[in-house]
Parts: C-alpha cells; structure tokens; sequence
C-alpha cells in the first residue's frame, strides 16, 4: 500500500467538502492575518489621533470599527466559518464601497471591489462569488447614475474618468470577473471529483485488501481442513483394503472360492472408494487454483512407460486385447511431476482398457522437437459426438462410460487439467466402431513458471 | 550380519499397526519388528530395545510428539546416524510431502498401505533405494 497516498490530507472522513472548507478556512484566515498585522500601525495611529484630537472623524470610527470586526472574527474560530467569511466580505464590500465613493486606495475603490469577486469565491463558494459579481456590477449601475446625474458628489481623489467611462469599465470587469467565477465553478467540481475519486481508490484498495486476506485465510482453512479429512477418510481404509486382503489372499487360514470372491468384491469397492477421495481432493485443488506440481529433473518417462504397460496387461487379463508399447527411438530423461504424470497415463490407460473389448490398447511415446508425445489408443466403440464436450467436464460420464462400469468422472477433467498445468496438452481423435486416441503432449524441459 | 533388518514403527491407530505387523511377519517373512503406540519417552524405550532399528517408520501425526519432533531427536543423537527414518503418512498434501523432505527424512510411504506393493517397496527400501511413495 502505498503510504504516501494515506498520509496526504485529501479527505477527511472521506467527505470532500469537508476538505474544500479547510482549504477556504486558511485562505480566509491568512488574509485576515496579513490584514491585521499590516493594518496595526494605521490602527494605532487612528488610536493616537482620536485621543490626541479627542474627535472622531467618519473614516476613523470606520477603520476601528472594521478593524476590531476583523480581528474579532479571526480570533473568535467558534463563529463558524461560514459566518466568518461572509462578515470578513462583508467588512470588504463595505470598504470597498467607501473607497469608490470617498476615493480611498487613489482612486483604486473600483479595483478593490472587483478584486472582492475571486476573494468570494475562494473562501465562500462559487455562488457567493457571482453575487458578488452582480452586486459590483449593480453598484457601479447605480454609482454611475448618481454621479450622472449629479445626486452625490465626484470622488475628490483619484483619475478622473467621466461616469460613463467608469460604468462601462465596472460593468466590464465585472462581467469578466463573474465568467472567471463562473468558470472556478468547474475547477471546483473537477477538484471535488478528483478529490471524491481519489478518496474511492484508497478506499476500493483498503477493502480488496481487506477482502484479499479473509480469501487467503479461507484458502489455508481448507486446505489445512482437506488434509485432515484426507488423513481422516484413508486411515479406516488401509484396515478394510488391508484386512480383506489378509483374508482373500488366504493368510488367515482357508477359505473357499465364494468367500474370496466375496472379500475381493469388498477391497475392490475400497480402492474404488481411495480413487474417489484421491478425485476430489485433486479437484478441489484444482478448483481452488492450488494445485502445484513437485517438478523433477531426469524424469525417466520410459521406465514409466513399461511400467504402465504391466499394469495394462493386468487390466486386460480375461479380455482379448494385446497391449502394444511403441518407442521409436530412445526417450531422454524429461522434467516433470513424476506422480501426476504416472496419474494421467493410468486414467489413460485405465480408460482405454475399460472400453476395449477385443483388440489392441497402443503406448506410442516420441520426442518431436522439445515436446514429448504419448498416444494411448485403443480399438474400442470411440467417442460418439453427443459426447464429445462432456468428456473433459468433471462428474459428467458418457453413456457408454456408465455402461462399462463405475469410474468418478473426474479422471480426464483431473488428467486435462494437470497436462496444462505442466504447459502441457491432453486431446483426443476418436472414431466410432474403430476406437480412440488420447495424445498427451508435454514439454521436455517442464515448467520453468509454476515450478514448485 | 543379521537375516532380516530390524523395523521399528510408532504409530497411534490400533488397525494400521495390525496391519503392519501382518505385512512385515506374515507376507514379508520379518519377526525382527517393534511397533509403539505413542512417542512418550521415546528415546528411552527406543534404547531399551533388544534390537537397535535399521529401519524407524514413524506417523507423522503422532503425540505426544508429533514424528518431526521424533526426527530431529534422532538425528541429534549420533547412535541413529545409520538408521534410515521414514514417514509414514495418509495425507497427500503437497505441503507435507515438502516438509516431510525439507525436514529431512529419509523416505514417506502413504496410508493405506498396499499388499500388493509393499513386498517390493520393503526390497527396494533394503537394496538403499529413495523411497518417496505417496499415493
């Protein structure tokens, strides 16, 4: 998280006004900071001049009086902001008007009026600030038709520019000065906007944080829960396997055909049982994207091949089906997760086997390029098209696969998924009445990524 | 030089203990085998054997010590430099066939155990070959 981006004062509570308000607060206070600071010696002067003379001029009163508001509403913070501001422009219109009417500032009156537009609207708001607009523009309307028509004397001091000259001036810097206001209207909504967005990101970040540890402590969860039901659901399973194996094979004395048959129906039923935790367990990992493969170097895949053929040739006992292994030429050692590639060979295998009532079951195993392929065939009733797609899904088993006998429907989903993992891939052609072939494609050198 | 190696196996569930010891007298033929059902005072019982292991198969989820715990106090003690120490396991979880390696086990062989197989893997264990069976 980037620590910066907290600490920096964009928001407060996560309300941008709230932000826009303290910006105005400084603004506001360093003007009348600066204003009372430098307007002391005049304060101070006015003092001494009222005392001395013992009168009170207009102008006098006028600066105590504004400079006593000012300082009131700088110290006193609990007025509320608000209301601060609005008095301070207050103070200002006013000197302002006198300045213009009295000739104060040199004749500067005009100017300091329409400088009150953009103070307004940085320290109250946008709105206030085209009031102030208006007001200036309607003071000058109106101070021009005095001055007219002569109904209150010309300002002694300063330039003097006709009436007419002075009102168009005023009406023009007036309305330019309420399309600036006007346009400080966007650059605050942009701000807020920025601001608001902004506050969103850090929150929207904080919460997929947030929401990223809760999944990472429900991931461990369950994966320290599946390793305790593996344990849980195997350990009675060695002692049904083993125990009826014991009998069965006649090591606690004889028995007679139909109670081995019986006992090997029951260990059959149990390693069927194993497979099906074996299947779920790999699903759930590969569900939860935390299968990982145990890479290993010099991976002798043609010791595996021949090995996966005796297990064939058992699988095939009562059929009349060959089991032919073909290796053209020598297999160099491969990197891979030795246990998941036996895995995929043995659903192959198994499956193969399975459906092939009389012919052949072919191991072909060749390195083309960097990839090693392996074609597991069989001359079986092939894959009909209605079932083509449902064979990579889990827990779906084709018709045919139901008729020949129990599998879990997960071995080719769980095969599939484990060639990819290995930057690998599982197809297949089939043709029906002439059989299938399953090609399992993967790479010499394995997975530099998901190494384990 | 003794006929058979001697087995020692620490292992709390009452069945698999049966199981192995039907396995190791019976269908291997080996009577030279010690079964624990806890760890407590491990190394003490371990030195009162008649025997001293060639072979120490210990259950990862064992108590009062758990069989990493019985690993590190064998391998501290320099009389079991030789044994060879394997874990015996029914969890195939990743992570623990990694640890069982990290921590430096010699072997792991998973529950259930396989009639059919376990001749052979005792053969290949004896003739010094890695064992890393984990089904």
């Amino acid at each position: 998280m980037n620590q910066e981006i907290l600490h920096k004062p964009v928001m407060i509570d996560g309300n941008p006004e709230k932000w826009l308000q303290m910006q105005r607060r400084r603004v506001m206070e360093t003007l009348l900071g600066i204003i009372v600071v430098i307007g002391l010696p005049a304060i101070i002067y006015s003092a001494i001049r009222i005392i001395s003379l013992r009168t009170l001029t207009f102008n006098t009163t006028y600066y105590l009086i504004a400079y006593s508001i000012l300082f009131i509403i700088l110290v006193f913070r609990q007025i509320g902001d608000r209301v601060r501001s609005i008095i301070m422009m207050g103070v200002f219109y006013s000197f302002a008007l006198l300045a213009t009417y009295s000739g104060w500032l040199a004749g500067s009156g005009r100017l300091f009026m329409l400088m009150l537009i953009p103070v307004a609207s940085v320290i109250l708001s946008n709105r206030a600030s085209i009031a102030t607009a208006v007001a200036s523009f309607i003071t000058y309307i109106v101070f021009g038709i005095l001055f007219y028509y002569h109904l209150i004397p010309f300002p002694v001091l300063g330039d003097f520019l006709s009436p007419v000259v002075m009102l168009i001036e005023g009406i023009g810097f007036s309305i330019a000065l309420g399309i600036a206001a006007a346009s400080q209207l966007y650059w605050r909504e942009a701000s807020k906007a920025c601001a608001q967005a902004n506050n969103d990101a850090i929150l929207a970040r904080l919460e997929a944080e947030e929401a990223w540890k809760k999944a990472d402590e429900a991931n461990t969860l369950k994966s320290q829960f599946l390793a305790s039901m593996s344990h849980e659901l195997r350990t009675p399973l060695n002692a049904i396997i083993n125990f009826s194996q014991f009998v069965s094979s006649g090591l606690k004395g004889p028995i007679n055909a139909a109670q081995e048959d019986s006992l090997n129906k029951v260990t059959s039923s149990a390693r069927h049982l194993l497979q099906l935790i074996n299947d779920v367990l790999d699903i759930s990992k590969i569900e939860a994207n935390s299968l990982q493969l145990y890479i290993e170097d010099d991976f002798n895949i043609e010791k595996l091949l021949h090995e996966i053929r005796e297990i064939a040739e058992v699988l095939v006992e009562n059929k009349e089906v060959a089991v032919v292994l073909d290796i053209p030429s020598p297999l160099r050692p491969i990197r891979g997760d030795t246990k998941r590639i036996k895995q995929i060979l043995l659903n192959l295998v198994s499956n193969a086997t399975k459906f092939t009532e009389k012919g052949a079951v072919t191991l072909q195993a060749e390195i083309l390029k960097d990839q090693l392929h392996i074609t597991v065939s069989d001359t079986g009733p092939g894959i009909p098209d209605e079932d083509r797609e449902a064979i990579f899904e889990t827990f779906r088993q084709t018709e045919t696969g139901l008729k020949v006998g129990k599998g879990t429907g997960l071995g080719l989903p769980i095969s599939k998924k484990l060639a990819e993992a290995h930057g690998g891939s599982l197809n297949y052609v089939s043709e029906l009445n002439k059989g299938t072939s399953f090609t399992l494609i993967l790479p010499v050198h394995g997975v530099s990524l998901e190494e384990a | 030089m003794k006929e058979k190696p001697a087995y020692l196996y620490v292992e709390d569930d009452p069945l698999s203990r049966e199981v192995f010891q039907v396995l190791m007298s019976e269908v291997i033929g080996n009577d030279h085998i010690t079964i624990l059902e806890d760890s407590a005072d491990f190394i003490t019982r371990l030195e009162g054997l008649p025997e001293k292991p060639d072979y120490i198969f210990l259950d990862i989820h064992i108590e009062p010590l758990n069989g990493y715990q019985l690993l590190k106090m064998l391998r501290d003690n320099s009389a079991y430099h030789e044994t060879r120490i394997i874990a015996v396991t029914a969890s195939v979880m990743l992570e623990e066939v990694r640890s069982i390696r990290a921590m430096g086990f010699d072997g792991t062989i998973a529950k259930p155990f396989d009639m059919r197989s376990f001749a052979s893997l005792i053969r290949r264990l004896e003739a010094g070959e890695p064992i890393w069976m984990v089904s």
